[in-house]
């Protein structure tokens, strides 16, 4: 397939870093010299395509980066910027999150101005995002209801059911608390990198 | 009656900072706001100084000032839910010629962040939009290798102060159970056999 990016993996002298996913390299078109490119080894042409699993690699690695270029380029910002799709600027059809070094006075504009927007089209906006928002969590929820609401189900099967969801929750909370005390003792940046994204 | 700035402890800076902030008080709904979701974690609402319709932005719910503070678990969190975000807005603006969207996170001031609190922008984005529009530079081999390893060194030096750490953690970690060992054997009236026990490999 003729795509920069696939291209890319063959090629040592820009990458940086690569797991069984994900490649981190220079990215040979930048925006601002020194900028770091965040893709996936496999080709998705939009963020839409990307698993949920993989575009919180990608968000981790996103921010693991942005703190390396701090340090490697003694930049004073950083942006995180990804182009989906032609009209957002994206030239090469396979998702990448650009993480761009900022310095005063490089004559980069990253501003936009306010568009003025009525009233009702926004209510109508936020109407139809919200018909249009649908996560899969909220799919598995709404198959929950229709497993409650349906009364040929026994309803001591369904009593069991509901008693071990509550065991495994509250196992996964005493979990999540770990987890949540683990983070606080990583909190320095330099021993990210071990831990598993 | 309020104490001098000068005079506070940094907890209490940080938070008059938070209340202070414009992002804290439409997380804590005391500024009205269009929210198009809300969980645990984050508050999504849509721009009030918007570069096209449907523009949105992620909150998260605690008050981070710069992309290190916040945790890997957030991020992970925010870049999830900016995936659907941008999904549902491809879906919705069809008719208004949205045909793209661009993810945003500005850190620091000079990457154009304007408030002390960070945000993620999803933008919706038309063929006759005029903002946003950047000229890709080229790079040759030489550069590109030349910030190859400005980087590379850094990353190398984290992975090795890491592995070094790790190492600490594990001898510790080793000598602690062997500790445990011997209390056990000791506590359940054992004879506690010191030879078996090699310190050299433990260390």
């Amino acid at each position: 397939m003729d795509c920069a990016y696939c291209k890319l993996k063959e090629m040592n002298e820009t990458k940086i870093f690569e797991d069984e996913d994900i490649i981190i390299a220079v990215n040979p078109f930048p925006i601002v010299e020194g900028e770091i490119v965040v893709f996936t080894k496999k080709h998705y042409t939009i963020l839409e395509e990307i698993p949920d699993s993989l575009i919180e690699k990608m968000g981790f690695y996103s921010k693991y980066f942005s703190m390396i270029l701090f340090e490697s380029l003694k930049c004073e910002g950083t942006n995180i910027y990804a182009e989906n799709g032609n009209s957002a600027g994206q030239l090469i059809p396979h998702f990448s999150i650009s993480l761009i070094p900022r310095w005063k006075d490089d004559n980069v504009n990253f501003s936009w101005i306010p568009k003025q927007i009525p009233k009702d089209s926004i209510d109508n906006a936020l109407k139809i995002l919200k018909e249009n928002l649908v996560f899969e969590e909220t799919l598995v929820e709404s198959k929950n209801k229709e497993i409650k609401n349906d009364k040929i189900n026994d309803e001591i099967i369904e009593e069991n059911k509901i008693e071990k969801r509550n065991e495994t929750k509250r196992e996964k909370t005493e979990k999540e608390k770990l987890k949540e005390n683990e983070e606080e003792i990583d909190y320095r940046y330099e021993n990210y990198f071990n831990r598993q994204p | 009656m309020d104490k001098d700035v000068e005079n506070m402890s940094p907890e209490e800076l940080y938070e008059l900072q938070k209340q202070n902030c414009l992002f804290c008080q439409i997380v804590n709904k005391k500024i009205p706001s269009n929210i198009l979701y809300e969980d645990d974690k984050v508050v999504c609402v849509l721009d009030i100084y918007p570069a096209n319709i449907g523009h949105t932005i992620i909150i998260p719910k605690e008050h981070y000032q710069i992309l290190p503070q916040i945790s890997d678990k957030i991020v992970k969190h925010m870049f999830k839910i900016a995936k659907h975000i941008s999904h549902a807005i491809l879906k919705s603006f069809i008719n208004e010629g949205v045909n793209g969207t661009n993810i945003f996170l500005a850190n620091g001031a000079v990457a154009g962040q304007k408030a002390p609190h960070l945000i993620m922008h999803i933008i919706p984005r038309t063929n006759e939009d005029k903002f946003l529009k950047f000229e890709k530079k080229s790079l040759d081999e030489q550069k590109i290798v030349y910030y190859k390893n400005k980087v590379s060194e850094i990353l190398n030096n984290q992975q090795n102060k890491n592995n070094q750490t790790q190492q600490i953690t594990n001898k510790q970690n080793n000598v602690n159970n062997a500790k445990n060992n011997i209390n056990n054997n000791i506590n359940n009236n054992e004879n506690v056999d010191l030879d078996d026990l090699n310190l050299d490999e433990l260390l």
